[in-house]
């Protein structure tokens, strides 16, 4: 009578035990794997943060310089190279890591960049391309309708007008950010 | 039958399936625990690491939409750089480097904010934005083409003409705040946390922008111009600058002056374009130096820190300045001893872009006359005065 009643209500077994931890663990597992989500987001918003100081940064550079961007933003111009050492007051050549269209920030001892933390670990490009005029239609893009745009001298052809991106990477990720302003040519100072 | 229908019916496990279980859960725990501290803990700090970098930005876009108005006016007033830097006593920040980074030594191993010496520097400058012409009332809503609202911007409601603005983006380490007794973070006498303070815990250091209202510029009666305040070596001239307004009314309802404070960085260095060299340059230590014309750029670095100080960082931002276009070198091989050229008269422009160390300037230039009068003219303090001048800014020095 004893073991007939005891097989009615028997407690867990080993295997039912082992499966209930099974399933406790897996839940904690699932718990642990949401945290990286967070990390990563919170890794995206800094980046953010870095990307708009350097790409600000970088088009305060070319404003300071009062770049033409159809000749200096050209890669392989004298301010923009494509290869060799970084020179002081030019623009940084592409780096080594992932080549063209990819510049490093110039960091070294008297850089402009020398102090920014984790400089490193971004990468920079920069486009440039005229924005034609509406009577003097291009390869270029139209100007958005609507927009305000200068009256056209056709005798002195295009305005040159340019929409300049500059992109921020972090190396050897997929992250990247790409900021435009437009610029006219008004030539150096 | 009770306690054997209990015991028979209901057993519990075997000592066996106890030790089984109870081997494998120390066994998963033993894994798993490590992998959640590691986790938590890099949650806690990219967390640290994001509120500091997102107080940076803010403060950073605030600095280069403010230093973007900045201009000089058009005998060459004003537009100045300080550098002073301190010795923190707060072990938050790490020790210095071995050997020594004494200023001036290139620092080949980019240490200069990673250690216990603090960049507390000053830009002065000249900001246009008024109300334009009108009534007192009016001008509190015809602000500046192009202005910010309040309280980026500050109008000028009882001043018939404003032109502009004396302003100053400074660390509180050089110039220390007297603020009203009820504001926060200020001790029963009304004063802000002084410089012991603040270097022993350096969460306290600010930067504030100031602004002193050049305020009505044709100052006289029946349409009589008698004085032109662009005139240097008045109101905007060298030496002029708002250094220690006499008090900071948080309202709308003094309209003399603004403050815009409390942001807490550690560090505020301003390196000018040296367009010669093609490099950002620092002025040299309790140096000041006064540029005409502006330079192009400048490039702001500072270091923020979280409250609890747990993270830092330190991030720079180069600034073009549209109205810039001196080229920015600064003569280096004689300094001024004087805010002015003592030889050619008071009225005489200074020689600009040349240093001139601070604790040596002479006493005649202590803020034009208001040794008299505190509450006028350049808003210059007894205190101020003796703190930066008399007792000299305090060199930083490596031990």
């Amino acid at each position: 009578m004893k073991a007939s009643h005891f097989h009615q209500r028997r407690g867990l077994t080993l295997l039912e035990v082992l499966l209930a931890m099974f399933i406790f663990v897996v839940g904690i597992l699932g718990v642990l794997a949401a945290l990286p989500t967070g990390v990563n987001s919170a890794t995206w918003v800094i980046f953010q943060d870095a990307a708009i100081h350097l790409s600000n940064s970088k088009f305060a550079e070319f404003r300071r310089d009062r770049v033409d961007p159809a000749v200096d933003l050209q890669s392989g111009s004298a301010y923009l190279p494509g290869s060799g050492s970084y020179v002081a007051g030019q623009q940084e050549p592409f780096n080594t890591l992932d080549g063209a269209p990819w510049r490093d920030f110039a960091s070294v001892p008297g850089a402009p960049y020398q102090y920014f933390d984790d400089i490193q670990r971004y990468e920079w490009k920069v486009e440039s391309e005229l924005v034609d005029n509406v009577t003097n239609p291009g390869t270029g893009p139209q100007p958005q309708n609507g927009y305000y745009f200068p009256v056209v001298v056709k005798t002195q052809g295009k305005l040159k007008l340019s929409r300049v991106s500059v992109s921020i990477r972090m190396k050897t990720t997929s992250r990247e950010m790409k900021f435009t302003q437009l610029f006219f040519s008004y030539g150096k100072l | 039958m009770p306690t054997a229908h209990y015991n028979s019916a209901r057993r519990g496990f075997t000592l066996v399936e106890m030790m089984v279980v109870l081997t494998v859960s120390l066994l998963l725990m033993t894994m798993i625990a490590p992998i959640f501290r590691l986790s938590t803990r890099t949650v806690q700090v990219v967390e640290r690491k994001l509120a500091v970098y997102e107080a940076a930005r803010n403060v950073l876009d605030l600095i280069e939409s403010e230093l973007k108005l900045s201009v000089a006016n058009e005998r060459g007033g004003r537009w100045s750089l300080k550098r002073t830097s301190w010795l923190d006593t707060d072990t938050f920040t790490p020790v210095s480097p071995t050997p020594p980074l004494t200023p001036g030594i290139t620092d080949t191993a980019s240490l200069a904010y990673a250690q216990s010496r603090r960049f507390s520097d000053a830009l002065d400058y000249v900001r246009l934005e008024g109300g334009g012409a009108g009534g007192a009332g009016a001008n509190l809503y015809t602000q500046f083409p192009g202005g910010k609202s309040f309280p980026l911007q500050y109008p000028c409601g009882l001043i018939a003409y404003p032109e502009a603005w004396r302003a100053s983006m400074r660390s509180t380490l050089i110039y220390q705040h007297k603020i009203e007794s009820a504001d926060y973070e200020s001790d029963n006498a009304g004063n802000r946390w002084n410089r012991p303070g603040q270097l022993a815990d350096v969460s306290q250091v600010e930067m504030a922008f100031v602004f002193y209202s050049v305020g009505d510029q044709f100052r006289g009666s029946g349409g009589n111009i008698i004085t032109h305040y662009d005139a240097i070596p008045d109101a905007l001239g060298p030496g002029k600058e708002a250094r220690m307004p006499d008090y900071y009314k948080g309202d709308v309802g003094d309209n003399r002056q603004r403050r815009l404070g409390q942001f807490k960085v550690l560090d505020l260095a301003v390196s000018y374009w040296d367009d010669t060299a093609r490099q950002f340059t620092d002025v040299p230590d309790n140096d000041v130096v006064y540029f005409w014309p502006m330079p192009k750029a400048v490039r702001v670095t500072i270091t923020v820190c979280d409250r609890d100080k747990r993270s830092t960082v330190t991030l720079c931002r180069l600034i073009h300045l549209p109205t810039g276009t001196g080229p920015g070198g600064v003569k280096s091989d004689a300094q001024d001893t004087a805010y002015y050229t003592a030889a050619l008269g008071s009225y005489t422009p200074a020689i600009y872009n040349r240093t001139k160390y601070m604790p040596k300037l002479p006493a005649s230039f202590q803020g034009d006359n208001s040794f008299a009068n505190p509450s006028s003219n350049d808003m210059s303090r007894n205190s101020e005065t003796t703190t930066i001048l008399y007792d000299g800014v305090k060199p930083y020095n490596w031990p």
